[in-house]
């Protein structure tokens, strides 16, 4: 805790610090669109497994998503969730560099070896001894990992610069507690000082990002070795995540044009009104999770029912044939307020 | 530990309880805190312990043409359980087709789960506390049984049980009511909230709420409220941030084996017979905390079959029957040790052991009971939002208590959420009949099923039944069924006090139909095999599926079968446990009860326990 850190070159200002916190909000809600339409895409009644294994991790997407919201809100920040800007759009490349050297690229598609890799790529972890302590300036970070702990050098260097009171002056009633939470994927950490934001910081991380054993506050597989099983069903490296051996049928699955847009559903009537739909529905879910993060808390019950209305609508769409035997799918494109009529 | 049809005769448990239900899953938890090594020895299966052999039995019950309580979970030969299916006719016979010998004169409508986690597994999860007057109806009624235990005694067991099964209530609706009911007694604590807000009440249950604001019913000259209630149950909600149990705050349990699921109830609506995301409490949730004390052994596939009993009144072992298939001569006997044996299978189980096993007391298998069930239905004139959300989410509770009680059985009265489901089978048999009757098709066919089910009001009053020794559970020798196991005969009947319950539970139906608007469109065959005629009206009852009685407690021998801790009389080592115990029925659906009592058993175990280590201390 008493920890002390040097400013990280990235992070040079509470400001910056801020903005970075939006990103990880951002990043976080990248990957959910990417997992919830390869889950779409597995035919029913099949793949039921990987199906739930998608879906778990998910939740805690969800969860990280508001972890990072409640250490915005603690510090006196905004988190932004109603800004076209700040919506990923696909192919989504996060500031993240892979071991090819490259910027690392989200698409949705359908479920396949290829989607799963791209998933452990997003999920992957970075040996302790591999997170640099100060990522130059001018320099791609090179895991969500590293990424993280540079957020939480800041924070500490903050908190310790000039002091818990004035740093985390936030206020308190816009926290989401775990009463407001869905609880499914952990329960949300009221962030109140440095302790409880290094909690909460080390769940996502601890969630998300690790390959070995180790954990500070998480039982059971991380999302990287969830995404590994499906992967290595009969790997001896293999945890699996629910006490026996699963099942992958990579045939049972619904062909989708990969990264698709509204734009190219113009000519077809009904997938372009089921489209619009699901969009507006989308957009209506992000500016309702805004407002819930920021200082209305008791909104979330309503998300909980557009979340229903939103799986719902997918599936109507994706019982769209196009042609040579490909599927319509959701574009999850955000779209202004004033053109959702 | 989990293990199949194993031989534990070399081991020495402090513990060994018969059926790993609500009851016997309590007390191995608690035991098992404790430091105690316990066995469970379940007839059943215990394969849905794992998420996806759960997920199994939901597609059994997706594929079931019929759908009733036990469709997910199938019957086992070696473990045969009654089905509510099996009752079809009024005449005894008939009904006697199935697991139970049916005697009649009526028929007992209630069936039983034999796998692991019991009847749990397709209940609805209403988890109301008894009254206190429930617990002396001789002495102030002059009617049934008292108990040997008060209210006040099991109110912090009530407590606990709420935390242990995870109950979603609103406790200021349950004080109202306490104040509707005169209870004088401290129903619930100053200070106690259930662990999770309740759930949210139904579009049914508001709409009769608003309609029945101020309304009353009147009978032999007092006036009773017609108050709608919400239902506190044993389904996860949203926590209560003011509710700490030991200090600590309540956190939602999942899913067995996927802690992902079901932390919070999204209304799937197939309740009974069995939740998908596993959000409704089951006893698999106790029995998976149980298993990481590290002292619990559950041995599944292992019908116990006989209790064998020193020349002293202790209990040596019990002889229990291992299966590997469902071949009839495909098992081995083995025999488990221990210190102390509890019984905590079904009241009907329990009296069948209790009576092969020749343990001495004249009252086993006698007062059996049940919430025989009167379903009422009418039609409103408006749509009314319904098949959402659970079952159940509030009922008609202020007619629970009062001086009636001394000439008729009382009622709680349940909303229902979907429909004419139970009584009717809607939708599907409205769709049935528009399709094949009314020739309906296309957009009007869509119109008339969205009017026709939307409009239904479905209210379901369940009564008390006082314990009357001619209605029992015997043995005959020579009834075995083709695997050898004994069938158990069942004799009952519906005595007056409970058919006049049901006829005051009719004339409120009415009112209620009334005060709604509705047009009430109740009717009873005579071919249904819960038929009744009373002064010239006709009933129908089903069954709850509380099996109550059997071994009844009370203050001696000479009344009961089991003392206020559920020890049976006469023996230093042997305690039989769950519904079978009690000794009135009151209104409340039994299961929390039963909790109750198994955790102030488990305290009074684990207690006898640690004196029996200071004895051994001492003699040293």
């Amino acid at each position: 805790m008493s920890k002390i850190v040097s400013l990280p070159p990235k992070i040079q200002s509470i400001d910056e610090l801020k903005n970075y916190l939006n990103l990880a909000l951002e990043i976080e809600l990248s990957t959910i669109p990417p997992y919830l339409v390869s889950m779409y895409t597995l035919e029913p009644d099949t793949n039921k497994e990987s199906l739930e294994i998608i879906r778990t991790v998910v939740v805690e997407e969800m969860l990280h998503m508001l972890l990072v919201a409640n250490i915005i809100n603690a510090i006196g920040g905004t988190p932004v969730l109603n800004n076209k800007e700040n919506i990923p759009k696909y192919p989504y490349e996060v500031p993240i560099k892979t071991k090819k050297n490259e910027l690392l690229k989200i698409n949705l598609q359908s479920f396949s070896r290829e989607a799963i890799e791209t998933f452990l790529e997003i999920e992957k972890n970075t040996p302790l001894d591999e997170i640099r302590e100060s990522v130059p300036r001018d320099e791609p970070f090179n895991s969500i990992a590293e990424f993280y702990s540079t957020i939480l050098d800041a924070l500490i260097y903050f908190n310790n610069h000039i002091g818990e009171g004035n740093f985390f002056c936030g206020d308190p009633t816009k926290q989401i507690h775990p009463e407001y939470y869905y609880n499914s994927g952990g329960t949300s950490i009221i962030v109140t000082d440095l302790e409880s934001a290094i909690n909460a910081i080390n769940l996502i991380i601890d969630q998300g990002h690790r390959e070995d054993e180790s954990s500070f506050c998480h039982e059971g597989p991380s999302h990287y070795q969830r995404f590994f099983e499906i992967l290595n069903t009969n790997s001896e490296d293999s945890k699996s995540f629910f006490g026996d051996r699963i099942t992958v049928k990579w045939d049972k699955v619904y062909k989708i044009y990969t990264n698709p847009k509204h734009i190219n559903y113009k000519n077809h009537e009904e997938l372009e009104k089921k489209s619009k739909e699901f969009n507006i529905l989308y957009s209506n879910l992000l500016d309702l999770i805004h407002i819930a993060i920021n200082g209305k808390p008791e909104v979330f019950n309503e998300c909980n029912i557009i979340m229903f209305s939103l799986r719902n609508k997918a599936t109507e769409l994706m019982k769209i044939p196009l042609e040579d035997n490909f599927r319509a799918a959701p574009t999850f494109e955000y779209i202004e307020e004033s053109n959702r009529k | 530990m989990i293990n199949e049809c194993i031989d534990v005769s070399e081991k020495e448990f402090d513990v060994v309880i018969v059926g790993g239900g609500i009851a016997g899953s309590l007390i191995a938890k608690q035991l098992g805190i404790y430091g105690k090594k316990v066995l469970i020895l379940e007839a059943g299966e215990s394969k849905h312990m794992k998420y996806l052999d759960y997920q199994r039995n939901l597609d059994l019950y997706y594929s079931a043409s019929v759908k009733s309580p036990n469709s997910p979970f199938s019957s086992n030969s070696h473990a045969p359980q009654p089905d509510e299916l099996d009752v079809i006719s009024k005449i005894p016979y008939m009904n006697s087709k199935g697991y139970f010998i049916q005697m009649g004169p009526t028929p007992y409508r209630s069936d039983y789960t034999r796998h692991l986690g019991g009847a749990t597994l397709h209940w609805l999860g209403t988890c109301l506390r008894m009254i206190p007057d429930d617990f002396k109806t001789k002495t102030k009624f002059g009617v049934g049984l008292d108990w040997p235990l008060t209210y006040e005694e099991l109110r912090p067991y009530y407590e606990q049980a709420e935390y242990e099964i995870g109950i979603s209530g609103e406790v200021n609706d349950q004080r109202e009511l306490g104040q509707l009911l005169n209870i004088k007694e401290e129903w619930f604590g100053k200070e106690y909230v259930f662990p999770m807000h309740k759930i949210p009440e139904s579009n049914i249950d508001k709409y009769l709420s608003k309609q029945l604001e101020g309304k009353s019913i009147t009978f032999q000259g007092h006036q009773y409220s017609l108050k709608v209630t919400s239902t506190p149950q044993a389904r996860n909600g949203i926590p209560n941030m003011k509710y700490r149990y030991r200090g600590e705050p309540y956190k939602p349990v999942g899913a067995v084996g996927n802690d992902f699921q079901g932390k919070r109830c999204v209304g799937y609506s197939s309740c009974v017979p069995i939740c998908p995301i596993q959000a409704k409490y089951s006893a698999l949730k106790t029995l998976d905390s149980a298993l990481k004390s590290g002292n619990v052994t559950i041995v599944s596939k292992a019908v116990v079959t006989e209790i064998k009993v020193d020349g002293f009144g202790k209990v040596e072992k019990v002889v229990y029957k291992a299966y590997t298939s469902n071949n009839p001569n495909d098992f081995s006997l083995y025999t488990a040790v221990g210190k102390i044996f509890v019984l905590a299978a079904n009241p009907v189980e329990n009296s069948k052991l209790m009576l092969k096993s020749l343990i001495k007391n004249d009252l086993i298998g006698k007062y059996l009971m049940d919430h025989p069930f009167l379903l009422t239905w009418g039609l409103s004139p408006q749509l009314l939002g319904i098949f959402k959300g659970p079952g159940s989410t509030s009922g008609i509770e202020s007619l629970r208590n009062g001086k009636f009680r001394e000439h008729r059985s009382a009622f709680r009265i349940e909303i229902g959420n979907l429909g004419w489901l139970w009584s009717n089978g809607a939708p599907y048999s409205i769709i049935n009949s528009l399709v094949f009757e009314k020739n309906n098709s296309g957009k009007k066919l869509r119109e008339s099923t969205y009017d026709m089910n939307q409009r239904q009001i479905q209210l379901g009053f369940m009564l008390e039944q006082p314990a009357e020794a001619t209605n029992r559970i015997t043995i005959d020798r020579r009834e075995k069924d083709s695997f050898g196991n004994l069938r158990p005969i069942i004799n009952y009947k519906l005595s007056e006090y409970t058919i006049k319950g049901m006829e005051a539970a009719k004339q409120t139906a009415s009112t209620l139909y009334s005060y709604l608007g509705a047009k009430e469109c109740t009717s009873y065959t005579d071919d249904d095999p819960g038929f009744i005629q009373y002064n010239n009206n006709s009933y129908a009852f089903s069954g709850a599926g509380h099996f109550m009685g059997g071994h009844v407690m009370g203050t001696s021998i000479h009344n009961s079968v089991v003392d206020k801790y559920q020890k049976v009389w006469g023996y230093k080592n042997l305690f039989a446990v769950g519904c079978g115990s009690l000794p009135t029925t009151g209104t409340a659906n039994p299961t929390l009860t039963l909790a109750a009592l198994a955790l102030m058993s488990a305290k009074w175990i684990n207690n006898s326990l640690e004196k029996e280590k200071i004895t051994i201390g001492v003699d040293k």
